[in-house]
């Protein structure tokens, strides 16, 4: 075996010590979610604006995050153990296995709604129906108006949150609007009322659009999409991510009130019953992923699921996102960009990503 | 030459006198006086942020002893000064870029200096009248004037429009720091006043 002369080792070894040197943050090997292994921890990856902006993550993302997004124009995001998890949750849907159910859950500020947010970007890169509902704690604390099913008596219809939902979803599937979503035709007759109806063999953006243009439609409608997607990702035609942040308020309360002035239970209303459809074993090729806020108080019964806990961060977590602050120019302060600001940041903010970037914030 | 542990002891022992003049400007004032040793104040911690200006805004504008919302309010400001100037700084071309000041805390500072007074008008009595009399200012006074305009004006705005304190707060703070705004007007007008009434001033004893 020829050994390489002293001298050029030399040089090669000082060389990749410059490199490190004038590189300014921990960037990880490729910006695609599906190539980030594990040599990739504690290094940052960045989404596209655009597919940010397609993706709606203004709204879904925790909204200190989306002002981040708003003022650098930029979103880079560590590749932390959470996420890689969640990956290989992805990588195990199949049709044979039923639908895969993953719970985040971790302390407050620890990255379960970012984490979610990097989930459905992976979807969108990997050409997977997204269905993602913001908050669902939004459907059973927030009372915008209410309305009795007409499908199910004693049912609670919730026609401006289902009208939200059907319009994020369309903003999300737009890349899917023209190909999967309307070569795939609806398995059975929809008789929303005495008037309309769609047929069997029309294409799934006809419930969508049926429920966007009657409000009052728009809960029925949610339902039956929910139903064909399901069936269609069982047959194998779509894989399908269905994405809920605060998900555990599906069992949880309600502050909506029935016309006796007693609360309604989550068991009463429409969307909670089709959105806890997915976690029944009777379909496949697909990925639930929630949140388990610790806002809500709640007695979830989704077993079997994968708990992935958000851990606080790590020194080497800190330290790159903090190099990545000062690349930006976005820490301003001598003491915050020095060594000696970073020790004293770790422990202002406890290791907690929320309060490190609340306190690089205004720094 | 000393050893090192007994010029430590030495130094101790003997007190203030033989500590350094680095150690006494970093000490802390309790420090400084050991026959009355007082406990920090919560506003007092050793952060790196700490800064004068800013925790003196914080107390003038804590209202019923709520000093977490004052505090958040003041830092949130700063936060927002910090985007909006990042967000020039960003779209400025080159040569612009080192004109626009990113650091909060140092936007602050200039808007509070320049909000300062350069007098104050006190009332003085004689013979059942009382006269607007211009007085000189200490400094901290001035600081204190004018952080008490610019927390009126920022009330008074709240009664319209922008109903959160810290966006008030921080257009109020970037308007003054570039000699704009309704506090920089108070300032001016509280001059005038000063500068009418001039013939008071032999009322001042």
């Amino acid at each position: 075996m020829a050994l390489l002369p002293k001298s050029s080792v030399k040089t090669l070894f000082s060389a990749t010590k410059t490199l490190t040197a004038i590189r300014p943050y921990n960037k990880a090997a490729s910006d695609d979610p599906s190539q980030l292994a594990r040599a990739d921890l504690g290094k940052l990856y960045h989404i596209p604006v655009d597919a940010a902006k397609n993706l709606n993550f203004n709204k879904i993302l925790p909204s200190k995050y989306a002002k981040q997004l708003n003022t650098l124009d930029e979103c880079a995001i560590l590749c932390r153990p959470q996420f890689l998890e969640v990956l290989h949750c992805f990588q195990a849907v199949r049709p044979t296995f039923p639908g895969i159910r993953v719970v985040l859950w971790g302390r407050f500020g620890t990255g379960k709604t970012l984490t979610l947010a990097q989930a459905v970007h992976y979807a969108y890169t990997q050409n997977w129906v997204i269905l993602n509902v913001r908050d669902v704690m939004d459907w059973t604390r927030v009372v915008k108006d209410v309305q009795m099913s007409t499908y199910r008596t004693g049912r609670i219809d919730l026609p401006e949150h289902s009208v939200n939902f059907l319009n994020h979803f369309k903003q999300q599937n737009q890349h899917l609007w023209k190909t999967i979503l309307t070569d795939l035709k609806t398995t059975k007759d929809y008789v929303w009322t005495k008037t309309e109806k769609t047929p069997i063999d029309k294409p799934l953006t006809d419930i969508v659009d049926m429920g966007l243009a009657s409000p009052f439609l728009a809960n029925d409608c949610v339902g039956a999409l929910c139903r064909e997607l399901r069936l269609h990702a069982s047959s194998g035609a779509l894989k399908l991510l269905v994405a809920m942040d605060a998900g555990n308020s599906l069992y949880g309360r309600t502050v909506i009130r029935k016309a006796d002035r007693t609360f309604a239970t989550t068991d009463e209303l429409s969307l909670v019953q089709q959105f806890r459809k997915f976690f029944r074993d009777d379909w496949t090729n697909g990925l639930v992923l929630t949140i388990a806020d610790k806002r809500e108080i709640s007695d979830a019964h989704i077993d079997p699921f994968i708990p992935i806990e958000t851990q606080l961060y790590t020194e080497a977590e800190a330290k790159a996102l903090h190099d990545y602050y000062k690349d930006k120019q976005w820490l301003v302060t001598d003491e915050a960009r020095s060594e000696a600001g970073l020790k004293q940041l770790y422990y202002l903010a406890a290791f907690n990503p929320h309060h490190f970037e609340r306190l690089c914030a205004f720094n | 030459m000393m050893p090192p542990l007994m010029a430590s002891l030495r130094s101790s022992i003997s007190g203030i006198r033989m500590m350094s003049q680095t150690s006494v400007a970093l000490a802390h004032h309790s420090r400084l006086k050991p026959e009355k040793i007082t406990c920090m104040k919560s506003d007092e911690s050793p952060v790196f942020y700490r800064d004068h200006v800013v925790d003196k805004l914080v107390r003038v504008i804590l209202k019923d002893g709520k000093k977490e919302i004052a505090r958040n309010a003041v830092y949130d400001a700063l936060e927002i000064i910090k985007r909006r100037q990042y967000k020039q700084w960003a779209k400025a071309k080159e040569d612009e870029k080192s004109t626009i000041e990113l650091n909060p805390f140092v936007v602050a500072n200039t808007a509070i200096r320049n909000c300062r007074p350069l007098m104050k008008l006190q009332g003085v009595t004689r013979g059942a009248v009382t006269y607007q009399v211009p007085f000189p200012i200490e400094e901290s006074e001035a600081e204190f004037r004018a952080m008490k305009m610019m927390r009126e004006v920022c009330r008074q705005k709240a009664k319209h429009g922008e109903t959160h304190l810290k966006d008030i707060l921080a257009t109020e703070l970037l308007a003054a720091s570039k000699n704009e705004g309704l506090t920089i007007q108070a300032k001016q007008e509280l001059h005038k006043t000063c500068e009418a009434n001039r013939a008071f001033a032999h009322y001042r004893g």
